[in-house]
């Protein structure tokens, strides 16, 4: 063994003859601290609150904000500089045959590249220290924020390091190195982590992402871990990342590992190869390979823009050939490796096609399943009325008991019915009118949950909302507001015939608007709701909560909308009487002049419409008419007509104003039968 | 000593080194000859711990030499293509071995810097090929290094460097324990420096000998016998090669001279003389045997 005062050598020797490098990485550092001190300077001089420069000064501080990037790139350089003397047989041969053990020189570059890194970070990070206290703003927090800066941006560091290290070490040549880097950052955030919903949209009707599965796949990858350790929801609180910091530690103690043991196993006649453990050549090849011939397969019937899924097939051979003709052509350095190996070539088509042949036969029963009465807690329905995830309220914990048995039948009855329901849906034109799209949880006994996404008739959406509109566990699992944080809301807004504003009240008003629509509408049966237009609506406007999948990437907020019915007398009062609100329940007495309905002929791609000006028969249909300006049609698109679009003409104290209503099969009948489509 | 057990090599499909078994003995100089491809610099690699052999074992002093920092300490490599760091200059590069060679000799370093004529604070990209392999030598010489591996080393050097750095051998051998094996091509070089001679081909060792032996048990000989007479020479000889034109034969026989001249004798030609060979001759005749034959390059 080195002794060690020599290892100390060593590692100066090291550092010496690394100066270029040494200069790049402080170089980073330098316009870190330069940029720090312009915005320093900038916050400075600006004319507003100490409290609010302190504030932003402290924010100055806090990880996501800081040289993150300065970390990735260090990694990068310092991995490349200190393993590629490994792809030099002049450099392999001279460094290996010094006397030292290999162990030790690996430990000499781990070492001293994370001293280049740590040293000026933490001089950096004082240097940062300093100037703010200069300039009267250190705060504890600053402190508290620098530290856990120091702490990530190692810990980024290290793993991007390692990573690329272990490139470096699993290949002889450097930019096949760059390239496994690549391969390491991107395989499994990326190509694992899309293959499964790609398959499963190509092929399952009924598939449906749900849930947030893929988080796992980034814990696999030095990128995407920087990603989940710097992502805040406008603070980043180290309490929500030790699990990342863990994960990142775990990770480093691994490539540590694997990096010391091919070290010291890595031959050194691979200097210049492709791959310096030709072993396990063929393993990464199925690896990419398979894959890789999927996803092309399932691009090319992507952009074929047809459903004619054998385009998968020849997508599959195209990309299976391609594939590993590449990866072999840079195995051999010599493009007449696409032909070879033709055997492995076909064994990862083979693969790639059982992959795909079992998605495209349904082998799973993925499409056919529902779970067994006695394997089910219960079943969360999800209506149009959400989208995109915007329900933010309480945990959602579906229907149960009788409701839940009798929304069972009628989906048996949905799955049975589904592959036909899809193709009206999706190309019905006319036909697919009321046709639409619900998804449903199966929470298990077992603690397991399925999502599927079926197409349903307007029949078979009757049948299912009779069971569980008026049950109050699908009421709290759909309209957030009953379960949701009040305080979260931001703002309230009415809309009613045939205006819109901001409800000015304070919060105990608010809460007891809440309160009293809430009371009303969890008496509002299917019945009613399904056959009843409603006047208005209230517009909540919300900020997320935290741990929302939206909360890490901005402050903004959502809005949902709660439908008023005449039936609401509470509600309606409370608005008229506390918070001084003209709310109009009808359109009966506003004055309309003029009714214009329109339509969009798809054969001739042209819009249509006529005016009605009968003054007797717009009377006679003004009762039946929303006020569409700002509907949220969500939730009562089986109510409303959307088969055409209908703007009435009013008159105001300053002139007309043209508007959008909205109204029943019955009335829109009866507004085709006034005039013809031009 | 240098003990070479049954070590093999491959490097993926081909077989550099196949079963090789050599000992070379301390203070010998030893030099490794061998055709293109023989895995001369294979095998030295493998006694430098550069390679990890693919079976058997090298033995230095008794201890393998894989990955053992304490039998490195005793060897110095000479690669063919030496690598120096970018902008280093031959005292950066001194004080860099300096660093594992504990015994590195400066003082000697710089003297021999002088003898040679090479600046010592230039920067070592400036050098002509010949200046670097000079250079690779003297902090090979001065890292005390009981062992040099000399890949092609001397390659380039001129006739006069080539004694001086002879000369500086032979006295490093008289006085410690030097041991130098020297892998080339250029046998005239060999034959002037080294004492034993390791012939390899194909990955294996055709002899291994004191290079006297080999040259006082390798002669050419021409001769011209009566007429009648009915000899069968190779029986009589270990002939290598034969050659007859007309009645005078040429032959190349691996027998003393003594043995020869008695041989001779016994059989009364008419006319005969013995030539000693130069070594590459003696590499010519021996790699003919095997298959490696001029004749069959460029027919």
């Amino acid at each position: 063994m080195t002794s060690r005062r020599s290892f100390i050598n060593l590692r100066r020797e090291n550092i010496k003859h690394r100066i270029g490098m040494i200069l790049i990485t402080f170089f980073f550092f330098f316009l870190a601290v330069l940029s720090f001190l312009m915005i320093i300077q900038n916050i400075c001089s600006r004319d507003i609150k100490a409290e609010k420069i302190m504030e932003q000064i402290t924010d100055l501080a806090r990880p996501e904000y800081g040289m993150a990037f300065v970390a990735l790139g260090a990694a990068l350089l310092l991995a490349v500089s200190s393993f590629k003397y490994l792809h030099s047989r002049t450099e392999v041969d001279f460094y290996h045959s010094l006397p030292i053990k290999r162990t030790e020189i690996i430990t000499i570059l781990l070492t001293n590249d994370l001293m280049l890194f740590v040293v000026p970070l933490v001089l950096v990070t004082a240097f940062k220290c300093i100037v703010t206290a200069a300039a009267g703003y250190l705060s504890q927090a600053f402190l508290v924020h620098s530290l856990f800066a120091v702490v990530c941006y190692t810990a980024i560091f290290a793993v991007t390091y390692l990573t690329m290290s272990l490139a470096m070490l699993m290949t002889g040549n450097t930019f096949i190195g760059l390239l496994g880097f690549c391969v390491f950052s991107g395989y499994s955030p990326v190509m694992l982590c899309m293959l499964y919903p790609s398959l499963a949209s190509a092929f399952f009707e009924t598939y449906c992402e749900f849930g947030d599965k893929s988080v796992i796949f980034s814990y696999f990858s030095p990128l995407s871990l920087t990603r989940l350790l710097l992502a805040s929801g406008g603070t980043w609180r180290w309490e929500e990342h030790v699990l990342h910091l863990a994960a990142i530690g775990v990770w480093v103690v691994i490539l540590l590992l694997i990096n010391y043991l091919l070290f010291s196993r890595r031959a050194s006649e691979m200097a210049g190869k492709a791959m310096a453990f030709p072993r396990w050549n063929p393993v990464i090849r199925f690896l990419l390979v398979i894959p890789g011939a999927i996803y092309v397969g399932l691009g090319l019937y992507a952009v074929s823009f047809t459903s004619f899924k054998p385009w998968i097939i020849a997508g599959v051979i195209i990309g299976g050939f391609f594939a590993h003709g590449v990866i072999e052509c840079i195995y051999r350095f010599d493009v007449r490796g696409l032909w070879s190996n033709k055997r492995q070539m076909l064994a990862s088509l083979a693969a790639a096609f059982l992959i795909v042949g079992f998605f495209w036969l349904d082998l799973s029963g993925f499409d056919r399943y529902l779970p067994r009465e006695e394997e089910l807690s219960s079943i969360v329905v999800d209506t149009s009325y959400l989208t995109d995830n915007s329900f933010w309220g309480k945990e959602r914990n579906g229907v149960t008991g009788k409701a839940m048995i009798q929304s069972r039948k009628v989906l048996d009855r949905i799955i049975g019915e589904n592959d036909q329901n899809k193709d009206i849906l999706e190309n019905g034109g006319e036909s697919s009118s009321g046709y639409d799209s619900y998804t449903f949880t199966y929470k298990l006994k077992n603690g397991k949950e399925a999502k599927r996404v079926y197409a349903l008739s307007p029949e078979l959406q009757d049948d299912l909302m009779e069971q569980v509109f008026d049950t109050m566990e699908y009421k709290k699992d759909t309209y957030s507001l009953y379960t949701a944080d009040w305080s979260l809301v931001t703002d309230v807004e009415i809309s009613y015939p045939v205006c819109t504003e901001v409800l000015d009240m304070t919060k105990e008003q608010r809460s007891e608007l809440f309160r009293l629509y809430l009371e009303e509408h969890a008496a509002l049966d299917y019945k009613t709701a399904s056959s009843t237009v409603p006047f208005g609506q209230l517009t909540v406007m919300h900020k997320l909560k935290p741990g929302s999948s939206s909360y890490y990437y901005a402050e903004a907020g959502s809005t949902d909308a709660y439908h008023l019915y005449p039936s609401f007398k509470k509600t309606i009062k409370y608005l008229r009487d506390e918070l001084g609100v003209d709310v109009k329940t009808s359109m009966k007495d506003i004055p309309i002049t003029q009714v214009n309905v329109s339509r969009y002929e798809g054969s001739s791609d042209k819009w249509e419409s006529f005016d009605i000006y009968d003054e007797e028969f717009i009377g006679s249909i003004k009762e039946k008419l929303c006020y569409g300006d700002n509907l949220w049609l969500y939730g009562i698109d089986r109510t409303v007509d959307t088969s055409v679009d209908i703007s009435v003409t009013v008159k105001t104290g300053s002139g007309e104003e043209v508007c959008s209503v909205y109204t029943d099969h019955e009335t829109v009948e009866k507004l085709k039968q006034q005039g013809t489509f031009e | 000593m240098i003990e070479i057990k049954k070590v093999s090599k491959s490097f993926e499909k081909i077989e550099a080194v196949k079963d090789i078994d050599l000992k070379i003995r301390s203070q010998y100089i030893f030099g490794m000859l061998g055709t293109n491809g023989a895995g001369k610099s294979t095998l030295l690699r493998m006694m430098a711990g550069i390679l990890k052999p693919g079976q058997g074992e090298i033995l230095i002093d008794g201890q393998n030499v894989w990955d053992n920092p304490e039998v490195k300490k005793r060897c110095f490599y000479i690669s063919d293509e030496q690598y120096f760091f970018p902008n280093a200059t031959a005292k950066d590069m001194a004080t860099f071995y300096g660093r594992y060679y504990l015994k590195f000799d400066y003082p000697r370093f710089e003297e021999l810097l002088g003898r040679f004529g090479l600046d010592g604070t230039r920067k070592i990209q400036t050098y002509s090929k010949g200046m670097k392999k000079q250079l690779s030598i003297l902090l090979g010489l001065c890292a005390n290094a009981s062992y040099l591996f000399c890949d092609e080393t001397f390659d380039g050097l001129d006739p006069v460097m080539r004694q001086g750095i002879k000369s500086i051998l032979a006295k490093e051998i008289d006085e410690r324990e030097l041991t130098p094996v020297i892998a080339s091509h250029n046998l005239r070089e060999l034959e002037d420096i080294c004492d034993h001679i390791g012939l390899l081909h194909k990955g294996g060792v055709l002899l291994s000998k004191e290079l006297s032996d080999l040259k006082c048990n390798m002669h050419k000989v021409q001769c011209v016998f009566p007429e009648d007479a009915k000899i069968s020479l190779y029986k009589l000889f270990g002939i290598l090669q034969l050659k007859q034109k007309g009645r005078l034969i040429s032959m190349t026989v691996r027998e003393s001279e003594e043995d020869i001249v008695k041989k001779m004798e016994d059989l009364s030609p008419v006319y005969y003389e013995i030539l000693p060979l130069s070594l590459e001759e003696i590499f010519i005749s021996e790699t003919e045997v095997v298959g490696y034959d001029i004749k069959t390059l460029i027919y």
